[in-house]
């Protein structure tokens, strides 16, 4: 059984193509002797030369050799600029490439740009005063906000990164709803970036000013950008790691709890926050 | 340069492409037409959709050849555009026949001459559709990325943007499937099999 379970794995392997010769031979040896195995690869191996009998539909010469300018006719009313057979309209196709490139970044950076405007800003506004509390309490408290902003972060970048482009319209990705969350958590940002600065944890404030930055994207978007402004966002997510960034800074968090309260004791009383 | 086993792209093509050249447009939809229309076909199982799901897909290539990150496969990006426009045009749909009937310009170009024959491959073909039809659809296009288009593992992973790990288990569990679907349909696929 154990060994049914082993060469299971091997089977998965063969179907992929990736089965090495050693485990070809185990796997060979194994079949030989278990009846329920060897009646599986057979029935794999089958599945696999249907495949390859199965024809493939061709709807003829005439068909493709119309197809370009079928797509031609298409590409002139639906993805302008213009291409004609045999004429090479370089400068058309390079004008719209070139402003298509060059668009999409500056309006990356223009918001980049925006958020840190509106984040120095917002982190200059006069916050309400309170009473100090000990150093001790400060410390658990940034601790658990951080962690919180983390989280709720993680689940609105999760959710935008998971969604395939194509596999919805770009009216199916709820955003109003993201773009609500976004803007809460962007505003947060400003205080909780304060209060890391204050306590030195740098790391820290770095992550939540890129968070910040990518929800000011998402709070932004508008459904009639489609899904190349969603696309952009995404890249940034995955471009900057930001969500295996995240996943360290919680476990680091976990880890390190104790220790970050303990901080606390020694570290000097800290400056009044907005709770 | 052979990105696909069955595609030869000219060199610099990809190059081409990224700094706007239309010849180079022109060229990859020579070279991808055919693939685009028969992975379209798989999933819409209809001469008109396979069309417009194929041009589709080449508009939105055209359109967004800027957002091609260089240093990732370019076939992985085209085979993602096409699987994405096939799934989004079988959604919009607002029913999705079991039984679609097949124009007659829809024949195998290297359709074996013989009646019996080709009413046997016609019969697997159904079959085989009908058994694709009932297993999930990251699978289904697993499968039919590695067996039917010839793209390694490393670029279904990119297509449907998985692991490597997950796409090993999607092409396991979509053969398991298939096998006991095609022998439910009562389909004898072969009198002996040899040891692939």
């Amino acid at each position: 059984m154990f060994e049914c379970r082993l060469q299971r794995k091997s089977l998965c392997q063969w179907m992929a193509g990736t089965l090495d010769a050693a485990g070809r031979e185990a796997l060979d040896r194994h079949a030989a002797a278990c009846p329920s195995c060897r009646e599986e690869w057979r029935g794999l191996q089958e599945v696999i030369m249907a495949t390859e009998r199965k024809p493939e539909p061709d709807p003829g010469p005439e068909y493709w050799d119309r197809y370009w300018d079928r797509l031609q006719a298409r590409l002139e009313t639906e993805a302008a600029p213009l291409i004609r057979p045999g004429t090479v309209r370089r400068s058309a196709l390079r004008r719209h490439l070139f402003w298509r490139r060059l668009a999409l970044p500056s309006a990356a950076a223009a918001l980049i740009v925006a958020g840190i405007m509106i984040g120095r800003w917002s982190t200059r506004a006069p916050h309400p005063s309170v009473p100090a509390v000990s150093g001790v309490l400060q410390a658990g408290d940034l601790e658990i906000r951080t962690n919180r902003y983390l989280d709720r972060s993680k689940r609105i970048l999760l959710a935008l990164v998971n969604d395939l482009p194509a596999d919805k319209d770009v009216y199916g990705l709820d955003l109003p709803g993201r773009k609500i969350a976004s803007r809460a958590l962007f505003r947060e940002a400003a205080d909780l970036r304060g209060d890391l600065a204050k306590a030195k944890k740098r790391r820290l404030e770095r992550l939540v000013s890129d968070l910040q930055t990518i929800l000011l994207q998402i709070a932004n978007l508008k459904a009639e950008d489609g899904l190349d402004a969603v696309d952009i966002i995404r890249a940034g997510i995955e471009g900057r790691d930001v969500i295996f960034q995240i996943n360290l800074a919680r476990m680091r968090g976990a880890s390190g709890s104790s220790a970050a309260v303990l901080s606390g004791l020694t570290a000097p009383p800290a400056p009044k926050s907005a709770f | 340069m052979k990105i696909n086993p069955d595609i030869d792209l000219s060199p610099g093509l990809e190059a081409r492409l990224l700094a706007g050249d239309p010849e180079a447009f022109r060229e990859l939809v020579e070279a991808y037409k055919r693939k685009f229309y028969g992975l379209a076909f798989q999933y819409t199982r209809n001469h008109a959709d396979a069309e417009d799901v194929s041009q589709t897909a080449f508009i939105k290539v055209f359109r967004s050849i800027g957002t091609f990150r260089k240093g990732s496969s370019l076939n992985a990006w085209l085979y993602r555009v096409v699987v994405n426009t096939a799934i989004d045009h079988i959604r919009k749909r607002p029913f999705f026949p079991q039984e679609y009937p097949r124009p007659e310009a829809v024949e195998t170009s290297s359709g074996p001459p013989d009646p019996a024959r080709a009413a046997e491959a016609a019969l697997l073909r159904k079959k085989l559709d009908a058994a694709l039809d009932r297993i999930s659809e990251r699978e289904r296009t697993a499968f039919i990325l590695r067996f039917d288009h010839g793209l390694n593992l490393r670029e279904i992973a990119e297509v449907l943007d998985v692991s490597v790990g997950s796409v090993k288990s999607y092409l396991f569990r979509s053969g398991r499937k298939l096998r006991r679907e095609l022998s439910e349909a009562g389909l004898r696929l072969s009198e002996e099999v040899p040891h692939v």
